[in-house]
């Protein structure tokens, strides 16, 4: 009796420690390839698909110094062993530089592209949350980090542009860094909450994201 | 000669004096139960309490909890997006969203990319695109896309409100352009605001709305 008392309670934790480590597994697998890479002439950033049609979310900043576009996807899609069969030309839709958003759309997409949902709900401060993307080259790389606070009509500015913007963000320590720009931070259901766009420069754990709220407004306007 | 003993009385002794002991045995037994019962309370109370703690910690482990804020938020498309306390999160339907959105840009940049046009058709044009914008000064946002020809894609395109001075004579502020340099927006300073005799918000916002 109180061996297998010991040994029930032994279980429960394993259960536990396995259930979490699942989550955020599932939430990489399930979402890694609704993650692009944008390539322009001013650089390389993160995207998420959005639509069916191949329309990809990301920063503006990702997009602003380029006017030929091409995207890169994941690995996992079965277009042969020639890399240049991943690599899409896009068109940029709109932009809105005031929220550092833009949208793209792939010409030519492939069928059963992996399309990351927005989530409507708000995540309340200390949920866990989750980013995809290409922090410093490092394609495709998973970090996982809490809300921290949520800032609404936050200014902030770039010093290589010196443009202004302003936008509801969330203050996060999801570890990014150059790369993830434009990529999505996920909530725990592995949908879109908001868009990796910026962080401090003397602080590691102070990133922003822009809110799925901003990116609705942004997708709806004309 | 035989000689006959009853050891009866012998044996129904030891009889008593088992059954003694037994019942001896047995109260000291109920006595020792009584003095565990508080240390059996609590370690099966306890036992019960780290199972509860665990039933919690799974049902919590990664959920999602919502935060209900009671506010509704309608896109420009009517496109509205609430906020529930529901358990399931709930998801923006993107694709009806961009459907409805996709009357200018997007259409507009498939059908000149698509589209068979003869080949004495106008070149090298301008389609300007009037956004409303909701000012007493500035009624409206110009985008201006110009095409070298109809199956190109826009080769310049700029973004511009104007302001009618006192003097009857218009003022015009570019706040976006994209030509082969790359894409230039109008950096919206106070000096700016200031000169175009304009609040800044109002400038960022008129600078929002070109879709370009």
């Amino acid at each position: 009796m109180h061996y297998l008392n010991r040994l029930n309670l032994v279980f429960a934790i394993l259960i536990i420690s396995t259930a979490t480590l699942a989550s955020n597994e599932q939430v990489f697998e399930q979402s890694n390839s609704g993650v692009v890479l944008i390539v322009g002439e001013g650089g390389f950033g993160s995207g998420a698909l959005i639509s069916s049609q191949g329309h990809i979310l990301t920063n503006y900043h990702v997009i602003a110094e380029s006017k030929e576009l091409e995207v890169a996807l994941y690995g996992s899609y079965d277009l042969g062993d020639d890399i240049d069969n991943y690599f899409f030309k896009a068109l940029l839709i709109k932009t809105d530089a005031t929220k550092d958003l833009a949208l793209l759309k792939l010409i030519n997409p492939p069928a059963n592209l992996n399309v990351l949902r927005i989530s409507k709900v708000i995540p309340p401060i200390g949920s866990q949350v989750h980013a995809i993307g290409h922090p410093n080259t490092e394609f495709w790389s998973y970090t996982t980090g809490y809300i921290s606070q949520m800032k609404h009509d936050y200014e902030w500015q770039y010093e290589e542009s010196g443009m202004q913007h302003v936008a509801t963000v969330y203050l996060t320590q999801t570890p990014i860094d150059e790369g993830n720009s434009g990529g999505p931070l996920l909530n725990s259901h592995g949908n879109i909450i908001g868009v990796n766009t910026f962080g401090s420069s003397s602080a590691s754990f102070q990133n922003y994201s822009v809110s799925a709220e901003e990116v609705v407004k942004f997708l709806a306007s004309r | 000669m035989n000689i006959n003993v009853d050891n009866n009385y012998i044996n129904k002794y030891l009889d008593e004096q088992a059954e003694r002991n037994h019942e001896r045995t047995r109260a000291m037994h109920i006595a020792n139960k009584k003095e565990e019962i508080p240390y059996l309370i609590a370690k099966y109370g306890g036992m019960s309490l780290i199972i509860l703690c665990i039933g919690f910690a799974l049902k919590n482990a990664n959920s999602f909890t919502k935060e209900t804020l009671n506010q509704t938020i309608t896109g420009e498309a009517g496109i509205v997006q609430q906020y529930s306390a529901q358990n399931e999160d709930e998801l923006i339907d993107v694709e009806a969203l961009l459907a409805e959105s996709a009357g200018s840009n997007d259409e507009f940049l498939s059908e000149a990319l698509t589209e068979e046009l003869p080949a004495d058709v106008v070149r090298n044009y301008v389609i300007f695109d009037q956004i409303p914008f909701d000012h007493s000064e500035i009624t409206k946002v110009t985008v201006g896309r110009q095409y070298d020809s109809p199956g190109s894609e826009y080769s310049a395109a700029w973004c511009y409100i104007v302001r009618k001075s006192a003097t009857g004579l218009r003022d015009t502020l570019f706040l976006k352009e994209i030509d082969e340099d790359g894409i230039n927006n109008l950096n919206v300073t106070d000096q700016v605001a200031a000169e175009f005799l304009l609040s800044k918000n109002v400038i960022l916002e008129a600078q929002s709305k070109c879709t370009i």
